[in-house]
């Protein structure tokens, strides 16, 4: 009986000629024609500056572009010979370039990719996201090098960003990871990863890959994965991280919904490891950083918490079943603050972790919860913003670090809650 | 003459008592019948109480506010209610089959009109059940959607749809039950094409700021990025 | 493994070695418990799992340690008790089991129960052991050691009478017949087992009962004394292993497994001849026939399987012809032929043709069972068929090209048994240390070999299912286990060969190389073509993705 395989023989046929590999590089692909050519050379010149003896392949899992990525990919720099004057692989190093069918995603990209290093035996995977237009080569090797020099089973990168960047990180993922998983990895959304060809071959085999949240953000599964499992994992530094501009994107509402329904999804799935946790340890952080954040005016947080009231009152009946009543008295007096709209840590914290044990419980259809708390999410981001448009950088760490912690110490109640049947 | 009225009274009493005698088996069956169907319908009442128990019939309302409106009107849980529906469909089901015992033929039309009315009846609670739920859904839908992409008024707008919803499930339910078909079909025809029309007005006149915001919304361009515009990821 | 696994014995690759010719430390010329513990890492590192021990009581060593003269201790030339309690804690140590032997059947006529049974037909002992005043009792019972023994009865002068001895005169028989002798050879497993050891291996296990009118092979009521001592282990014990030798027909052997209420393992005595003879063949119809012959056994139950022992290589359980083959193919010289078997190391036999030596240890780690290594055979030691009775395959170990082999520092003369000094097979081409140095040699392969058997428990545990391919010369089964499959390939010619196999039901499936994880093409509807080399086997993963 025959059951339809990951991996169509065309490919299979590729991959027999390669054989195993020591680094596998991936780059899921949807018409991303304007940027991979760079991304293509920038693999390139890694391969030879920094794993000129090792068995290489360039696997790009492509969803179906209609603007010609594939053909950029395997052809692209072929003739550069002087992109790399010094250095040069001493081996053939193989790119492949294989459609991927089902639905346009980067989970179904990502587990062909898995399943491919998996049957290669490869010894690092490294997958790049194809929207990084500040991609270099340097960034293949510092994903890479923990894995093949230290054993490590998963490398998350961190960025270094302007203060007021990534909110949804920082005000949101960052402390919600942390202070649920214990361990203090500073971007759960990882875009680009290095993994262990052991790494790969668990998640191949998980039966997670059709659902939802793999659709909607298959990076903070991994994330959590990498931290729930039998895994070692560290970070390393890249460089700041730009992406590239006029590529169509959905908005932030999509966005906002399909990443915190993620999360939750992924801490509901996890939620044997990281209930019985406390505070948190840090994740070793490797290598120096490969560049500084341009600079960026200072961002003016008021658009975000003008309507924080306005929206407390139109979705009192939403965040009623929501919250506990306390807390949206709480948010509701904090809306209507004299002094003008605040929203303290513990106040957010909380906030969270009730949205997240609603989640938990289903009260109401999931999507409904995410989205109730994206108008949350942006007064505290504003208000957040508004407090800070005048601290030094270093002030505004302290503040991130101290944001952290509040989750830490509010986690005990969500635990609670989050045993209680209703 | 005397002896005749006594031969009289001795037949009629012999008479009744015979018809008491033809008729006494027939309402003993009939009480027993009403009896045991007593019994099965409460152990009907516990038994679906007990599965919608364990499929979490409760906990299914909560999500849709089902049991909080429930609540409101002073009516018992979700599955408590299908309980007692179910029981006393079925006990009344037993309790009319005492027409067909006791040889009420007159009743049997009364009673075959009832039997056919039954699953009209319970289709129409099914679909004022069906259209509560979904009107909550399409409020709650619309209220977050409306609230996240800045649209004004967002209580009255997802009010608004929530009620065409009940509106539309209750004249189905109506109709369903074929009360007052015409009064009914003309009433929700107006009211429905006003509310439509009355949207159509506001939104073309008032709406055209909204109407681009919402397009904006299901329809983002592909614009450079704002230098100034906050990255959240 | 851990040494809680109740099951162990079903995973493990077993070692097969004699404490005398392994290490010697104390330069007496023979080896002990004391240089077998310093050489523990070399076998850890072999990836071995089990060691299973020859003979090591006290004994007058006319049958080299299986005549016993007390079953309590260890014979002082190998060292004392405390020397073989300090080699089991080092063992374990390193996750390494050890089963010893267990001679149930016979002890040597120089044990004090002999010579207290023999004294006077009144001793209390006497009945400990089989008499009779004749010697025409049980004439259907057929003599083993044909070579050197006219009958199975021995005349005592002492008693005046004779004895029963299924094996040399020096061996008489035990009588289980007595419920005193089967306490007493319980005790003597509990004192072994109580010490540490993990379970034994029993020789000579069908020969227990005696009969009028039967083959004295494989009673019921020999059964009934192996359950009993399985019942006391059992009772006392867990983790514990028996293997039997009862070297039979596989139908005949299956009754040692009970319903797993009577041995663990037993050795597959058949399959073994059989993988010379379709080696040399060509063709795997001998190596097919065997196990397909052979029953299933109780799932806590294993087959034990190995391609050269202690002992001659049996000829006794094939035809006639089959034995008259295997004497003219692998044992011109009817010198290296002894007791209906060949009594040559596995290397010697095979003309030290390396490919046929990988191709054979493929099948030994491939075949349903678990393997046992015969010492010397991982590094293609080499034989001495001019020594006497089996001593030809039993000579020092050589770990290297230096004194003695590195087996004893003791002078030459003085060893107990000659080295291997041929230039072919001799200690200075053939040893460990030099072997240790080359990726290449023998030793670096067959450590290869059985650390990808470990990988997978498909081998120790899977079914076994023959493709049956239109080329007889390529042997090709299946091992499944759960939804772990594997293909393995043999050609058992010494040219090349091209085989299509029928993978038809698998199609889908993509096969990896067990050795180098290299791909192969899918496997889909049309014949699967394979092109094979001189000698050359293939394990593949089949992999669904």
């Amino acid at each position: 009986m025959t059951q339809e395989s990951l991996l169509s023989d065309d490919l299979l046929r590729q991959l027999v000629a390669v054989g195993q590999v020591d680094i596998l590089v991936g780059l899921p692909t949807l018409n991303h024609a304007s940027t991979v050519p760079d991304i293509v050379r920038a693999v390139h010149a890694s391969f030879s500056t920094y794993f000129p003896r090792q068995r290489t392949l360039l696997l790009n899992s492509d969803g179906g572009s209609d603007d010609n990525t594939p053909a950029l990919v395997r052809d692209c720099c072929l003739d550069e010979v002087g992109t790399v004057t010094v250095s040069h692989s001493l081996r053939t190093s193989h790119r492949i370039s294989t459609p991927y069918h089902g639905m346009p995603g980067k989970a179904n990209a990502l587990r062909r990719i898995f399943a491919v290093s998996d049957l290669l035996s490869a010894g690092v995977v490294v997958v790049l996201d194809p929207e990084v237009v500040s991609l270099t080569p340097a960034w293949v090797a510092a994903l890479a090098w923990p894995i093949r020099d230290q054993q490590c089973d998963f490398v998350a990168p961190v960025y270094p960003r302007y203060h007021a960047e990534g909110l949804l990180v920082t005000q949101l993922l960052r402390p919600l990871i942390r202070a649920g998983y214990g361990r203090r990895v500073r971007e759960p959304l990882a875009g680009e990863f290095g993994c262990s060809s052991k790494f790969a071959a668990y998640c191949v085999e998980q039966p997670v890959w059709d659902s939802d949240l793999m659709q909607n953000s298959v990076d903070l599964w991994l994330t959590g994965t990498a931290l729930a499992g039998p895994f070692r994992m560290c970070q390393a530094w890249l460089g700041p991280r730009v992406l590239a501009t006029g590529l169509h994107r959905p908005g932030l509402a999509e966005v906002f919904k399909q990443i915190v329904g993620s999360a939750f999804q992924t801490l509901d799935t996890h939620a044997d490891y990281w209930l019985p946790r406390t505070g948190s340890e840090d994740v070793p952080l490797l290598g120096t950083t490969l560049g500084v954040p341009e600079d960026t005016p200072p961002q003016d947080g008021a658009p975000l918490a003008k309507s924080f009231s306005r929206d407390v009152r139109d979705l009192n009946e939403v965040l009623r079943a929501i919250l506990t009543p306390e807390t949206l008295a709480a948010v509701a007096a904090s809306a209507e603050n004299a002094d003008g709209p605040r929203y303290p840590d513990e106040l957010w914290a909380a906030t969270v972790y009730e949205f997240l044990v609603a989640y938990h419980h289903s009260v109401m259809r999931r999507d409904h919860i995410t989205q109730a708390l994206l108008p949350l999410y942006l007064a505290r981001s504003g208000t957040f913003l508004i407090e800070h448009a005048a601290s030094v950088p270093d002030a505004v760490n302290e503040a991130l670090e101290s944001l952290c912690v509040q989750f830490e110490r509010s986690k005990g109640g969500a635990v609670e809650r989050w045993n209680q049947t209703t | 003459m005397a002896q005749k009225i006594l031969e009289a009274i001795e037949q009629a009493g012999t008479n009744f008592v015979d018809s008491v005698a033809r008729f006494l088996p027939r309402a003993l069956v009939t009480i027993s019948i009403v009896v045991v169907g007593w019994f099965i319908a409460m152990m009907l009442r516990w038994l679906i109480r007990w599965v919608l128990g364990r499929l979490g019939f409760n906990r299914f309302c909560e999500r849709f506010d089902l049991a909080a409106q429930l609540k409101m009107v002073g009516l018992p849980s979700a599955e408590a209610l299908a309980g007692v529906v179910v029981f006393w469909i079925v006990w009344v089901g037993f309790l009319l089959s005492f027409v067909n015992v006791l040889g009420f033929t007159m009743l049997q039309g009364l009673v075959d009109g009832f039997v056919l009315f039954v699953p009209r009846f319970v289709v129409a609670i099914a679909i004022l059940v069906a259209g509560f739920v979904f009107g909550n859904v399409a409020w709650r839908a619309t209220l977050l959607v409306a609230v996240n992409a800045r649209v004004p008024s967002p209580r009255v707008l997802s009010g608004a749809v929530r009620a065409l919803v009940l509106i539309l499930a209750a004249a189905m339910a109506l109709d369903q039950i074929a009360v007052a078909r015409t009064i009914v079909f003309t009433a929700f025809a107006i009211a429905f094409g006003a509310v439509m029309l009355g949207l159509a007005i506001a939104f073309g006149v008032g709406g055209g700021p909204l109407a681009r915001r919402i397009l904006d919304h299901w329809f983002p361009e592909r614009d450079a990025p704002d230098k100034d515009e906050i990255r959240h990821l | 493994m851990t040494a809680i696994d109740p099951l162990w014995y079903k995973d493990a690759v077993f070692y097969q070695l004699h404490v005398k010719t392994f290490c010697d430390s104390d330069a007496d010329g023979v080896g002990d418990f004391k240089g077998l513990t310093g050489k523990l890492d070399y076998l850890s590192t072999l990836g071995v799992d089990c060691l299973w021990l020859l003979p090591t009581f006290p004994s007058p060593f006319r049958d080299d340690g299986y005549d016993i003269a007390d079953y309590y201790s260890i014979h002082p030339m190998y060292g004392s008790l405390q020397d073989f309690r300090d080699f089991l804690d080092a063992a374990h140590a390193r996750g390494l089991k050890v089963i010893t032997e267990l001679v149930l059947n016979h002890t040597s006529d120089k044990h004090p129960w002999f010579q207290e049974a023999r004294s006077s037909p009144d001793n209390p002992r006497r009945n400990w052991y089989v008499w009779s005043d004749t010697d025409d009792r049980y004439r259907d019972v057929r003599v083993i050691f044909l070579d050197t023994e006219a009958s199975n009865w021995a005349w005592d002068p002492v008693s005046k009478a004779y004895y029963w001895h299924r094996f040399f005169s020096h061996q008489p028989d035990l009588n289980y017949d007595n419920p005193a002798v089967r306490e007493e050879m319980w005790n003597v497993m509990k004192f072994w087992l109580e010490m540490g050891v993990d379970g034994f291996r029993v020789d000579a296990a069908p020969y227990l009962i005696e009969r009028e009118g039967t083959s004295s092979e494989n009673l019921p009521e020999t059964h009934d004394v192996l359950k009993f001592l399985r019942q006391r282990l059992d009772q006392h014990f867990t983790g514990k292993a028996l293997l039997a030798e009862a070297n039979q027909w596989p139908e005949d052997v299956r009754p040692y497994f009970g319903d797993g209420d009577e041995f663990h393992m037993a050795f597959h005595f058949p399959l073994m001849p059989r993988m010379f003879m379709a080696l040399r063949l060509e063709d795997r119809k001998p190596l097919v026939e065997i196990i397909e012959r052979t029953p299933p056994i109780p799932d806590t139950c294993q087959w034990g399987i190995f391609l050269r022992n202690h002992d001659e290589l049996t000829l006794e359980m094939v035809t006639k012809e089959e034995r008259d083959y295997m004497y003219d193919e692998y044992a011109r010289d009817p010198v290296a032929r002894l007791n209906l078997g060949i009594r040559r190391r596995l290397s010697p036999l095979l003309d030290g043709d390396r490919r046929r030596v990988e191709l054979l240890n493929g099948l030994l780690m491939s075949l349903p069972g678990s393997p046992i290594i015969y010492y010397g055979d991982e590094i293609g030691m080499g034989d001495n068929i001019y020594l006497g009775d089996r001593n030809g395959v039993r000579t020092p170990m050589q770990w290297s090209g230096g004194w003695n082999a590195g087996f004893s520092s003791a002078d030459p003369e003085r060893l107990a048994f000659a080295l291997i000094s041929n230039p072919l097979y001799g200690y200075q081409a053939v040893n460990v240390v030099a072997q240790e140095r080359s990726e290449h040699s023998l030793l670096s392969w067959t450590k290869r070999l059985i650390r990808v058997r470990r990988s997978s428990r498909v081998f120790s545990r899977g079914s076994i299912t023959f493709l049956n391919p239109a080329n007889h010369r390529v042997l090709a089964y299946i091992r499944e286990l759960g939804k772990e499959r594997v293909l393995v390939v043999n050609n058992l010619a010494g040219t090349v060969q091209a085989v299509e196999l029928d993978l038809r039901s698998l199609a889908g499936v993509i096969p990896i190389e067990m050795f180098g994880n290299s791909l192969f093409p899918r496997v889909g509807e049309l014949p699967y073509l394979l092109t094979m080399g001189p000698y050359e086997f293939y394990w593949f993963k089949l992999r669904r993705l």
